[in-house]
């Protein structure tokens, strides 16, 4: 290409027929003794007519039925009038409201002075109520009947020119004025203008404008005799609905009705992307952020699903996200809570492996009462793998894999992403070593694979990256497992950080090709974290599946502490994994169990035979971390389990032993029903015609126990699996009684459920969940439990409280 | 007061702009808003809404870009809304994506492009690359179909400017899709 011959922008302007007469006479003078030129403008031209093409394929987004229909309504406007004030332009209220003459005046100004109020956002309620209460005459009685309480949308038209009218004092002044010569000389006070909270202030961030002209459906009633009324429409205005999921979410209870122990509940493994895509490279920046649907597991009963399998899972993304929606004033997406993820993110302390131990772990199983549904049991199944003292640490050789594409260049992503590397490299060992490799339009090794002694190195080049360019996560992929097997260090950490927004959209483009490639990568012994970082585009799913198959943990990084926290604090936890492909499987006494479900896991769900097969991959532990499950269990025969002389079902908030519950005051009102059943048991169905009812053995009946909790785990390096197996009993432990842990455990799911609105949360509230949390923060290290309670009343800040 | 008549002429109007530009305004917001498409029908209706209000002698003459112009400055304030509530680090920077042109000078290794197997829409992966305004203005162009003179109203920026980075972004892709790998680009990245 001739670098001389292309600069100068007539070229394309010529091309496109952009050039005014003269110019184009003076230019094609020009293009006459030049054929580069001509040649150049030809080849402009074709791409012009390739891009034309292309873009004009992109699919066309389109309104709302209800929002084309709304401005349809408001351009067949009712005849115009002046508004004072108003500079002479016009609106169009509607013809009943002129008729109302004086006192529809006096509402239309208060509407005026209360829109830009909600506009400053000191509001974030969408909606504003304006009652004029006392003596103002009544408007004279409408002519028809039916419009005794005549409800309209008031144009939101009227609301904009209203706002515009009313932007000067002057002008507010000279308004005023007018209704009060027109009103009487009855002033209105700003006490009369009361906002109604919104039911769902999450949307505060999209929804800010809510109150703005063209959002905002505002109903006006006028009762016959009370003057104009402004209310809140009763339910959902068409501009309320929810956000903040793309496409539609919801749990379907009775996709696990297979369920038998044999099929598993299924989780669309397909992202939740919206229709509105450019084009299928373009589609993944394009849509916000991702969250797979989660669909809660039910209540099964032992007799026909004796097993519970699942794959332990240390990922504590969740609530990362969780709580950076909080904080930016948005209710969390319900697919964006995961229980298990929830419960993870904070440590417990578990008892640990001695030294000597056979096992890399050790598990923890507690019963007691469950809080938000006092006759059921609560069993706290908790794992905590061996400590590694952070100097017996192994040598680690690290590949930070970072995405560096245009859509990391936000404050919360790349800088965040530089500003937590550069803490863990200041962290490492000199015999550490790390290396960098960026993807972005093109893959490429930023730093050779460097000892940490040459720490100035590594920070340097982690300084210098700057974002730009569309993402090819697949080469980067590729090349930084390239690198981290290049220099693989035996018996050693070996491992791939891969940091990104999740925004893959160039190169290996689909999710499927993408997870093959990573699946095959874990198999060279490498390991992978996956950090999601930014929100607004951030791909969860593939980033928590990218996790699960490449041997790793997938952890969401919102903030420097949340950096510090996962890769400083439990940076031995996140580097050395003790344990790799970890099953649980668990057992259940139909002899004691009428019923379980379990919390959280669903998209960990094995398939009963998966728990003794070696080919199925599960989850990680890392060094010290700790994996917490919870088992909600309706008990059988609670009366004969009992205290004697303590009638159970009418005290429904007492626990086995006959004490009443701590919480029980939050909890008990909800509690009581006639029969001791809960509606969350599963329906009865009729007795087989051709089986008879399973025979249940002998230690069902004599041993007590409730179930077995069996764990399969593999040694990091190793192929083979060691079963671990145990029985527990319940010991009928009070709420009161049960450990720290357990209640936090409890407080952190239960407020999960609230989250997800589940039909599982029983009588939890965010009131009780505070109490259940504050009653287990006495083991809190890091502070991590208090910053949880902290978020829990935020979110009640933000989560109407009537609505829980 | 009344007059049927003109009512329904006044309500044509907009329903025909609302026909014609519908699609295509919310084409061009949706990007601006990083794929918001809730935000996105939020703007275009307020657009529509305020287009109402207009007299129309006032806006007929330049109709498409007012739209434009409406939707754009409503969907950056938006997004400076959003940012400021954004209080997580203190630094201020640009907003996701809003690259200076230097930034958008790296990471690019074009033969690597040519061994994608997609060579459908190869272009518009190139063209996702461009630095921002560049990829603006060659939709507006290309997608929105508008002339040179009114992107420079759209986008408050001269008519000479808007030649510039169309003609800049044209070479651009011609470059990255022909393959030729650009000694300016070779170095790309920052260790080098």
């Amino acid at each position: 290409m001739n670098d001389m011959t292309n600069h100068d922008p007539r070229l394309t302007a010529y091309a496109l027929g952009e050039l005014d007469e003269a110019e184009r006479a003076e230019f094609e003078a020009l293009l006459a003794d030049r054929a580069d030129w001509r040649a150049e403008v030809e080849a402009i031209r074709g791409v012009a007519d390739e891009l034309r093409d292309e873009l004009m394929r992109e699919p066309a987004p389109a309104l709302s039925g209800s929002q084309r229909e709304a401005i349809r309504a408001q351009a067949q406007g009712q005849p115009p009038l002046r508004l004072v004030g108003d500079g002479g332009r016009t609106f169009r209220p509607a013809a009943w409201w002129w008729r109302a003459g004086v006192s529809g005046a006096a509402a239309v100004l208060l509407l005026g002075v209360a829109l830009p109020m909600m506009m400053r956002g000191r509001s974030r309620s969408g909606e504003l109520a304006i009652e004029s209460r006392g003596n103002a005459p009544a408007p004279p009685a409408p002519s028809s009947g039916a419009d005794e309480t005549r409800e309209r949308d008031l144009s939101t038209a009227l609301g904009s020119r209203l706002e515009e009218a009313t932007r000067t004092k002057d002008e507010l002044a000279a308004a005023m004025d007018q209704v009060r010569q027109l009103g009487g000389g009855r002033e209105l006070i700003p006490s009369e203008i009361s906002e109604y909270p919104n039911d769902w202030p999450a949307l505060s961030l999209r929804r800010q404008f809510e109150g703005s002209p063209g959002i905002a459906t505002l109903h006006v009633r006028r009762p016959a005799s009370d003057g104009p009324t402004l209310s809140p429409p009763s339910a959902s205005s068409p501009s309320r609905t929810r956000p903040g999921v793309t496409g539609e979410s919801i749990a379907f209870p009775w996709a696990t009705g297979q369920f038998d122990g044999q099929d598993i509940p299924f989780v669309e493994r397909e992202s939740l992307s919206a229709d509105f895509f450019f084009s299928p490279d373009d589609a993944e920046s394009a849509s916000r952020d991702r969250f797979n649907p989660i669909v809660e597991n039910t209540f099964l009963a032992p007799i026909d699903a004796p097993l519970s399998t699942f794959s332990i899972d240390v990922d504590t993304a969740s609530y990362s996200m969780v709580r950076r929606q909080l904080r930016e004033g948005r209710r969390p997406s319900p697919d964006s809570v995961r229980l298990e993820e929830m419960i993870n993110y904070f440590d417990y302390d578990y008892d640990a492996p001695s030294p000597g131990d056979r096992h890399p772990f050790r598990a923890n199983v507690e019963v007691a009462a469950c809080p938000w549904q006092p006759e059921h049991r609560l069993v706290r199944i908790g794992i905590k793998g061996m400590e590694i003292p952070h100097d017996d640490r192994p040598a680690t050789n690290l590949v930070f894999l970072l995405d560096v594409s245009g859509s990391m260049n936000e404050p919360s992503k790349l800088p965040l992403v530089k500003q937590g590397l550069m803490r863990l490299v200041e962290n490492l060992t000199v015999d550490d070593r790390v290396a960098i490799v960026v993807y972005a339009g093109a893959s490429g090794l930023v730093l050779e694979s460097t000892f940490v002694s040459e720490k100035d190195a590594i920070l340097g080049a982690l300084d210098r990256l700057s974002a730009g360019g569309s993402t090819n996560g697949g080469a980067g992929i590729e090349l930084a497992y390239q690198v981290a097997q290049d220099h693989f260090i035996k018996d050693g950490v070996n491992r791939v950080i891969l940091a990104t927004d999740g925004d893959f959209n160039v190169g290996v483009t689909s999710q499927g090709d993408l997870i093959r490639l990573i699946e095959d990568k874990a198999k060279s012994g490498v390991f992978l974290t996956t950090l999601g970082f930014g929100m607004g585009n951030l791909n969860d799913a593939m980033l928590e599946q990218l996790a699960d198959k490449g041997n790793g943990m997938c952890a969401y990084i919102d903030t420097i502490e949340e950096a510090q926290k996962v890769l400083i604090d439990q940076m031995s936890g996140s580097l050395v994994t003790i344990a790799k492909d970890v099953k649980i499987q668990v057992e259940f006494n139909p002899a004691v169990v009428n019923s379980y479900r379990l919390l959280g896991y669903e998209n960990r769900a094995l398939a009963a035979q998966d728990f003794n097969d070696d080919t199925k991959d599960a989850g990680e532990i890392g060094a010290g971390h700790t994996v917490t499950a919870l088992y909600e269990i309706e008990p059988v025969a609670m009366l004969a389990l009992a205290e004697p002389g303590l009638a159970a079902p009418a005290e429904p908030s007492r626990g086995r032993d006959g004490r009443v519950l701590e919480g029980a005051e939050t909890v008990g009102e909800a509690a009581p029903q006639e029969d001791g059943q809960t509606e969350a048991a599963p329906p009865q169905i009729d007795p087989l015609r051709y089986q008879a009812p399973a025979v249940l053995t002998d230690l069902a009946t004599s041993s007590g126990e409730m179930l077995t909790v069996k764990l399969r785990y593999k040694k990091p390096d190793g192929d083979t699996s060691t079963l671990v197996e145990f029985p527990v009993a319940d010991q009928g432990k009070s709420w009161d009684d049960a450990s720290g842990d357990f209640k936090f455990a409890a407080a952190v799911a239960a407020w999960g459920m609230i989250l997800r609105d589940s039909a599982y949360k029983g009588s939890a509230t965010i009131d009780a969940v505070m109490d259940w949390a504050r009653a287990g923060e006495s083991t809190d290290k890091h502070g991590y439990r208090d910053q949880f309670v902290q978020l829990v009343s935020r979110a009640q800040q933000i989560m109407d409280p009537k609505s829980e | 007061m009344d007059s049927s008549n003109a009512a329904t002429a006044e309500t044509q109007w907009v329903c025909d702009a609302l026909q014609r530009y519908e699609a295509p305004l919310l084409r061009y917001t949706l990007r601006l808003l990083n794929g918001d498409l809730e935000a996105a029908r939020d703007v275009v209706q307020d657009a529509f809404v305020k287009l109402i209000q207009q007299d129309r002698t006032a806006v007929e003459d330049h109709l498409a870009p007012w739209l434009y112009r409406v939707c754009r400055n409503r969907a950056l304030d938006r997004i400076r809304k959003e940012q400021r509530m954004q209080t997580s680090l203190p630094e201020t920077q640009h907003r996701n994506g809003r690259l200076t042109d230097a930034d958008d000078a790296q990471h690019h290794q074009p033969d690597e492009r040519a061994q994608q197997p997609e060579t459908r829409s190869r272009l518009l992966v190139v063209l996702a690359d461009l630095p921002e305004r560049q990829r603006e203005v060659l939709r507006l162009k290309f997608q929105g179909d508008l002339s040179y003179r009114e992107i420079a109203e759209i986008m408050d920026l001269t008519v000479s400017h808007v030649g510039v980075l169309i003609h800049t972004g044209i070479q651009t892709l011609r470059q990255r899709m022909s393959g030729s790998p650009s000694p300016k680009r070779s170095a790309s990245f920052p260790s080098a």
